[in-house]
């Protein structure tokens, strides 16, 4: 789920801004998914998709790899206007990353 | 290494933290913007060295941004790198379509995000010192041609001095020729006649310039005085010698006009042939250099040896610079002396060669840049008498001066062999205030006499050589292999002045050491007629009051009264 060998590195280059890092993607992100159910009530699929993309950038820079390809798999539902879809999709994308913030919250604690 | 400054414009905090920190960790500055507006606020406030911009973000997105960045930057060369999680060909070069400079993947590479803002921080550098470097160029230049203005003007007051407008010359100088190396210089004698310099500095620019200010100076000057072109060119050959660098010289015609004795003297160094063409258009008699040019003997070697043509009046001389000859067309061909030669030739009449010329020059050229002046000048023979306007004399100037003065002054073998005493003795008469409105009149006087008494009666020559243009060749020869063996013999000039400020009588004494003539029997005596026309008798009488001979007729007296009629003059 954490690519804990590329996360070392991250904390080896943010240094004492590592952690305040961490914690800015837990805040970022916990809003996120609030604002996507926003959208979706809404209608609103572009609004969906730039949400999603944010959250795969930021995914992807905090080595949570598996779930910035998640998010890329919803933003393409979103680019290809399967609003149907999505709000199972927004449901499925914030439990994947409820488990990436457990594991984040737990190695910033034991660092 | 240099701290650079880097703008990063992301909306995504993860993102921009983590760029943030690398690019500091690699020992930029940073400065973070959240979204298009602040990074156009914060580029105009911090100027940063080059920006890493997020392609989208809310609001203003990185593209437009970028359009106003690269707005405000002006002239600067400001790299903007895109900022991009897509991949895929179209989407990157859209970026650089919109103006930026350069991508970035995400997830970026560090040691190629180091590498590239290297990169682009070196093309900026050189970008500057392009910026730096063509500004230099536009201030060097334009100080260069206010300099070559000043110049000008400074140029034009020496040179312009001259009678380059006199009705008997047409000549064809480009308006700034002094910057070509190119020079054209006219100026009447005070006897009457006229001397004509055409030169051809090696270089352009103002070293060419420099070298013609004293070359123009001293033809002026000296001409005004009387001298002869000979000890004029001997003048400016030592000046440009001087003067002028090593390899650097001047290619010079130089003419003197006589109309008195219908002939032209000519001084040829380094110039192409030149051309002599007869009233009737017939006859073309090529003149050719026979001298270094200018600027290149030492005074010691310098020779000054001139060459005469006969010239009637009506008949003209064409003079120019290589530049002509050198003209070159599309193909590199240049113009040349044959061409030239059958424009002459082939000309309807004598007076359409000039205009012929240039035409065909300017047909073979065809708008051809130019890479040196075309220089023509035609020099008709007339009377030429002329005068410019003095306007030196005032009439309430006239009492301060020598009144009552005289003079001996005595001129050995060894003295008469290579000085010429007129424009000294010109230059004594002129100290008096009434005589300098008739200096044209005494140098003729001056210089009639000296001759007279030098050639017929120190050297023995006989004035009937002059008739004819071979007898003229061959009196000129005689004279200078006379002159050279010359060992004894004396000129003696007395000069008295009496006067009053107002009025005066200036008299005149020039005796000699040679035989004499029978002037009793002159004015009507067939026998000695050309003796007597031969040395200017008539020509003196125009001007003198009394002239009379004494002795054997080796010494004569001269009365000449101020002010004069106006209407003898």
């Amino acid at each position: 789920m954490l690519d804990i060998d590329a996360l070392a590195t991250l904390r080896e280059i943010m240094e004492d801004e590592f952690s305040p890092l961490i914690e800015l993607y837990i805040r970022d992100s916990d809003q996120r998914f609030p604002a996507m159910r926003e959208a979706l009530r809404e209608n609103d699929a572009e609004g969906v998709r730039l949400l999603v993309h944010s959250l795969k950038g930021a995914s992807s820079n905090v080595c949570a790899a598996d779930l910035a390809e998640h998010a890329h798999r919803v933003e393409q539902m979103a680019i290809d206007g399967k609003v149907d879809q999505l709000a199972t999709a927004v449901d499925a994308l914030e439990s994947d990353y409820l488990q990436v913030r457990q594991s984040l919250e737990s190695y910033i604690t034991s660092a | 290494m240099a701290v650079y400054k880097v703008l990063i414009a992301d909306d995504n905090s993860v993102d921009r933290k983590v760029l943030s920190r690398v690019v500091r960790n690699q020992g930029n500055d940073v400065i973070e913007a959240t979204n298009g507006f602040e990074a156009v606020d914060l580029f105009k406030e911090h100027r940063p060295d080059i920006v890493l911009m997020d392609v989208m973000m809310p609001g203003l997105n990185g593209k437009e941004a970028t359009r106003q960045i690269k707005k405000i930057a002006d002239e600067d060369f400001i790299p903007v790198i895109f900022l991009t999680s897509l991949s895929d060909a179209q989407s990157l070069a859209d970026c650089l379509d919109s103006g930026g400079d350069d991508f970035l993947t995400k997830p970026y590479n560090h040691i190629v995000l180091q590498a590239k803002i290297d990169s682009y921080h070196r093309m900026s550098e050189m970008h500057r010192t392009l910026l730096h470097q063509r500004d230099e160029i536009a201030r060097v230049n334009k100080h260069m041609l206010q300099e070559q203005r000043v110049a000008k003007a400074v140029y034009d007051n020496v040179a312009h001095a001259g009678c380059l407008d006199a009705s008997n010359i047409r000549y064809e100088l480009s308006p700034l020729a002094v910057f070509n190396g190119d020079v054209l210089l006219a100026a009447r004698k005070p006897g009457g006649g006229m001397h004509v310099l055409l030169g051809d500095f090696t270089g352009h620019g103002l070293p060419a310039a420099i070298g013609a200010m004293p070359m123009a100076d001293i033809f002026y000057g000296m001409t005004a005085k009387g001298f002869g072109l000979r000890e004029v060119l001997r003048e400016v050959n030592q000046k440009l010698k001087s003067v002028l660098p090593v390899g650097f010289f001047c290619c010079a015609a130089a003419v003197d006009m006589a109309p008195d004795r219908q002939a032209a003297s000519v001084w040829m160094g380094g110039v192409p042939d030149c051309y002599l063409l007869r009233k009737d258009g017939q006859m073309i008699e090529t003149l050719s250099s026979r001298h270094l040019p200018l600027g290149v003997m030492s005074a010691d070697k310098f020779n000054d040896q001139m060459t005469e043509f006969s010239m009637a009046m009506g008949d003209r001389l064409f003079l120019w610079s290589d530049g002509i000859i050198e003209a070159r067309n599309d193909f590199g061909d240049m113009f040349g002396q044959e061409r030239l030669l059958n424009v002459v030739r082939d000309s309807a009449h004598a007076n359409h060669v000039f205009d012929d010329i240039q035409r065909a020059v300017d047909e073979f050229v065809d708008g051809t840049e130019q890479d040196d002046d075309t220089t023509l000048i035609e020099v008709i023979m007339t009377d030429m008498l002329e005068r410019e306007e003095s306007g030196a004399v005032t009439k309430t100037g006239n009492t301060v001066g020598p009144r009552d003065w005289s003079m001996d002054y005595c001129l050995e073998a060894s003295t008469l062999q290579n000085f010429n005493p007129v424009p000294l003795m010109n230059h004594i008469m002129m100290e008096v205030p009434g005589l300098r409105a008739i200096g044209g009149q005494l140098y003729t006087v001056v210089a009639e006499l000296f001759s007279n008494a030098f050639e017929h009666g120190v050297l023995g020559l006989s004035s009937s050589l002059k008739q004819s243009p071979d007898g003229f060749m061959a009196y000129y020869q005689q004279r200078e292999a006379r002159v050279a063996a010359l060992t004894e013999g004396f000129v003696r000039f007395r000069m008295d002045h009496t006067g009053d400020g107002d009025s005066g009588v200036l008299t005149l004494t020039v005796s000699d050491s040679g035989e004499g003539f029978d002037y009793a029997a002159a004015p009507t005596s067939d026998a000695n007629q050309n003796d007597y026309s031969g040395r200017g008798i008539p020509l003196l009488r125009t001007i003198c009051d009394t002239i009379e001979y004494r002795g054997k007729g080796n010494e004569v007296v001269v009365t000449i009264p101020w002010p004069m009629e106006q209407a003898d003059a």
